[in-house]
């Protein structure tokens, strides 16, 4: 299988305490993986390490390698901006800038000038927002605050804005953890459609929703990869004994 | 296994699995009696068997009931999920045994009328393996112990092979006295039950071995490993 | 069981009460001295007129005069002032009063607005003073602090905040700060004193060695209200746009800054208003001397507001007992005016 991004043997490290143990994962083309385990686990700290969101933390250290594409993301040729414009990230609350609704997408573009003219622009908010699935709901209303849409239409521009700067990949952490099962649907119906084009990694609390939106499962446990399999075969008959008891219920 | 930390949630499997115990009994006394009846041309005894059957039939909605409940509040995965899953399916299996026994019953209403066979005893040889088949499956169930399902599933080529041998008797004495056709038919019908007995067993056993490996149990798999019983 | 509740009722009740009562209290302190500031201070809007040739020279202001177009209106000297708002009497000797009863009887004294207290600057005569001089001093001074203090202030912070390594010496540095905050007003103006003028050399009493000094003061303030703002900022506004690919600095001035803006600039008229009623820094580089002029430049000698009334109410006339009390209103105007301006910011932006 040919992998859009392939982990390996990472190690992390928070100044003198270390997050992640020599974690080798693959990550399918045009697939998503869910990242899965206790909290504390590491799970948002892999997330974070696939577009060096790490880099703010000032204390973060990693080795091994990322590959994106077979090119490593670590390599000191690699400009972190043009990374995180391939590798695009949705967060665990909704987080629109306070802004309009139009800005809030057309942020991206414009800071990384993916644009000639003002109609050139108008069509990749309309095309971002189409996608997102927020196109029919907020067409009339794109000079109006962001903050004034309901938390699930928020995460979904949030999506929007990500996909506005055309990623190839898009890393999710816990993206329905503040929503309603309504507007946790939509998302995940919208992950699913996403997949057409992206590679989508999301880290989730919610088994259910792994099991719903992933084709790929990875357990972490204690900064270590447990296991990391197909989805259905992960939650039918998992091989190790810590993701057993995690999935059902038993862990600790 | 550790326990679930939602204690509830464990004590649901424990009703499954009593639940299930439980029609495994209910249903091997049904079996035996059922047999006795016949041998001993005991209409009353048949009677019983005949009406306890809806006991089993209660069981049996009871056990889909509460697999349902738990599929649906504590969405199962893994060894649990299979668990339930598997229940499922040995329920039906056993209610269906029940049904034969309920219809060796039926069988023995139907001979009591004709003149007494001596080949009747071999009934009793004959029902002993399945019956010990239906036990130890629902045992390897509880206990999710692999070898004794794998024991069991081998244990109904026995008793193919001791069908096949009543059957030829109940052959030959059909040729030897045309006026043994009636109740050597009878005799006929009831053997196929207790044979068909042995069958869903094993189906029980296969049950087990993919709730216990997560893989749909293959015969060429299985074959050549016999275990040793 | 129940007494225990019934205890407990009125132990809040107690407390809330508590609250209650000390809330009154300020508030009756605080009308009190409005009413006595407000009931003294009125009159120094008005002021005592008399029709033109119709009185004698010692019943008016030797300096100046008013005219209108029909009738010419001479200022009356603060005696006579006195005498017809408030019915003083002063030194006035009985032939005085009769003068000025007949005069009362004719119509030919008047009271009328008295736009000298805005237009003139400081003066010995209580009739002619005015606070142009120290209002025109405040504003100079508080640009040269505004200009100084805003955009060191605004710096620091952001270094502070955003770019600093957090380590020992940030940690001393930030404790300093939080400090020097806390320092008694009279000491920046020592260290204005030696300085600005002993060691700059810059001229004494003006405007621009006084705002520099007030500048000083409200550095530090400037500093933590202007690092609160920045620090109050979602670090997940900061995640999201980085995760979008902006640069550090883009993600500073396009979202960081904005955000804290309303906070930052509340913190900045604060302290402009706190500079603004600032009196022991500004005596300590000479700018209590009497300025009879307004200042024309920065480096002109001048005086401000508050030192221009801490200045009169040292002075025996009686007519500057309110004088004192009208700049006190006009200065607490203002300082309402700059407060007013902070909470109309920080609610427009808020939301």
């Amino acid at each position: 299988m040919t992998f859009k991004m392939d982990v390996k043997q990472l190690n992390l490290f928070y100044g003198d305490k270390q997050a992640l143990f020599n974690v080798n994962l693959g990550l399918p083309a045009l697939q998503t993986t869910a990242l899965i385990g206790p909290s504390g686990c590491g799970k948002s700290s892999f997330l974070k390490c696939l577009n060096r969101m790490n880099d703010i933390v000032l204390q973060a250290h990693v080795e091994g390698q990322v590959l994106l594409d077979g090119q490593d993301i670590y390599a000191p040729s690699v400009d972190v901006v043009s990374l995180r414009t391939k590798v695009g990230m949705v967060f665990q609350k909704p987080n629109p800038f306070p802004r309009s609704i139009y800005e809030n997408v057309a942020y991206g573009p414009r800071i990384h000038r993916l644009f000639k003219t003002k109609s050139e622009l108008d069509q990749i908010v309309e095309k971002s927002l189409v996608r997102a699935g927020l196109w029919g709901e907020v067409k009339d209303r794109l000079p109006q605050p962001a903050m004034r849409l309901s938390g699930g239409q928020q995460q979904r521009l949030c999506i929007a804005r990500a996909i506005a700067v055309n990623p190839e990949v898009i890393l999710m952490d816990e993206p329905c953890s503040a929503l309603d099962p309504i507007a946790t649907a939509k998302v995940e119906e919208l992950i699913d459609e996403l997949r057409e084009k992206f590679t989508i990694v999301i880290v989730t609390h919610n088994l259910q929703q792994a099991a719903r939106v992933s084709q790929q499962t990875a357990f972490f446990h204690s900064g270590y990869l447990v296991e990391a399999r197909e989805t259905g075969a992960l939650f039918t008959t998992p091989h190790d004994e810590r993701t057993q008891g995690y999935i059902t219920g038993r862990y600790g | 296994m550790n326990n679930h930390i939602v204690k509830a949630y464990d004590d649901e499997l424990k009703a499954l699995h009593s639940l299930i115990r439980h029609m495994g009994e209910l249903t091997f006394e049904q079996i035996s009696k059922a047999t006795q009846s016949i041998i001993e041309c005991d209409a009353v005894l048949a009677r019983e068997v005949i009406d306890r059957d809806h006991e089993i039939n209660l069981l049996e909605t009871k056990v889909d009931d509460l697999a349902i409940r738990i599929l649906a509040l504590r969405q199962p995965v893994a060894s649990d999920l299979r668990t339930v899953v598997a229940a499922l399916k040995i329920s039906n299996q056993v209610e269906r045994i029940a049904d034969y026994a309920t219809n060796i019953a039926k069988f023995a209403l139907i001979l009591k009328d004709m003149p007494l066979f001596p080949e009747v005893k071999g009934l009793s040889t004959l029902v002993q393996i399945p019956m010990r088949m239906i036990k130890d499956a629902l045992k390897a169930f509880e206990l999710s112990d692999l070898n004794l399902a794998l024991q069991v599933w081998h244990m109904d080529r026995e008793v193919d092979v001791l069908y096949q041998a009543y059957l030829h008797k109940i052959f030959s004495e059909m040729i030897e006295d045309p006026k043994n056709v009636g109740p050597c038919t009878q005799l006929l019908f009831a053997a196929k039950n207790i044979e068909r007995i042995g069958d869903q067993s094993q189906n029980i056993a296969e049950a087990v071995y993919t709730m216990i490996t997560g893989k749909p149990f293959k015969e060429s798999d299985n074959v050549k490993n016999e275990p040793k019983i | 069981m129940k007494l225990i509740l019934k205890k407990r009722h009125r132990r809040e009740k107690w407390f809330k009460r508590t609250g209650q009562m000390s809330l009154y209290l300020v508030l009756f302190f605080l009308g009190v001295i409005f009413m006595e500031i407000f009931s003294t201070g009125y009159s120094a809007f008005l002021r005592t007129e008399i029709a033109g040739g119709s009185a004698p020279q010692d019943l008016l202001n030797a300096f100046e005069q008013y005219t209108n177009q029909k009738k010419s209106w001479s200022i009356a000297s603060d005696a006579v002032d006195m005498y017809y708002k408030h019915g003083k009497l002063g030194k006035l000797t009985s032939n005085q009063l009769d003068t000025i009863n007949s005069l009362k009887e004719n119509g030919q004294i008047r009271l009328s607005f008295n736009w000298a207290f805005f237009t003139h600057s400081d003066s010995r005569e209580p009739e002619l003073a005015g606070i142009w001089g120290g209002l025109l001093g405040s504003i100079l001074t508080l640009l040269v602090t505004f200009t100084t203090a805003f955009p060191l202030g605004i710096g620091t912070a952001l270094y502070l905040e955003e770019f600093a390594p957090k380590n020992r010496l940030t940690h001393l540095l930030e404790a300093n700060i939080n400090n020097l905050a806390a320092v008694p007003s009279i000491l920046f103006g020592l260290l204005g004193l030696v300085i600005f003028i002993h060691f700059m050399g810059l001229p004494r009493p003006s405007a621009l060695v006084g705002g520099l000094t007030l500048g000083l003061m409200s550095l530090p303030v400037i500093i933590v209200a202007t690092r609160a703002a920045l620090s109050s900022v979602p670090s997940t506004l900061k995640e999201s746009a980085l995760g979008l690919g902006a640069t550090p600095l883009q993600v500073l001035f396009h979202h960081v800054i904005p955000s804290a803006l309303p906070g930052i600039m509340t913190g900045l008229i604060l302290s402009l208003a706190r500079a603004l009623g600032e009196t022991a820094p500004l005596l300590m580089i000479g700018m209590v001397a009497f300025i009879g002029n307004p200042p024309s430049s920065f480096l002109d000698p001048a005086t401000v507001l508050p030192v221009q009334i801490f200045n009169w109410s040292r002075s025996p006339e009686m007519g500057f007992v309110e004088n004192t009390s009208g700049a006190i209103l006009i200065l607490l105007l203002l300082l309402a005016l700059l407060n007013g301006i902070a909470i109309f910011i920080r609610k427009k932006y808020e939301t």
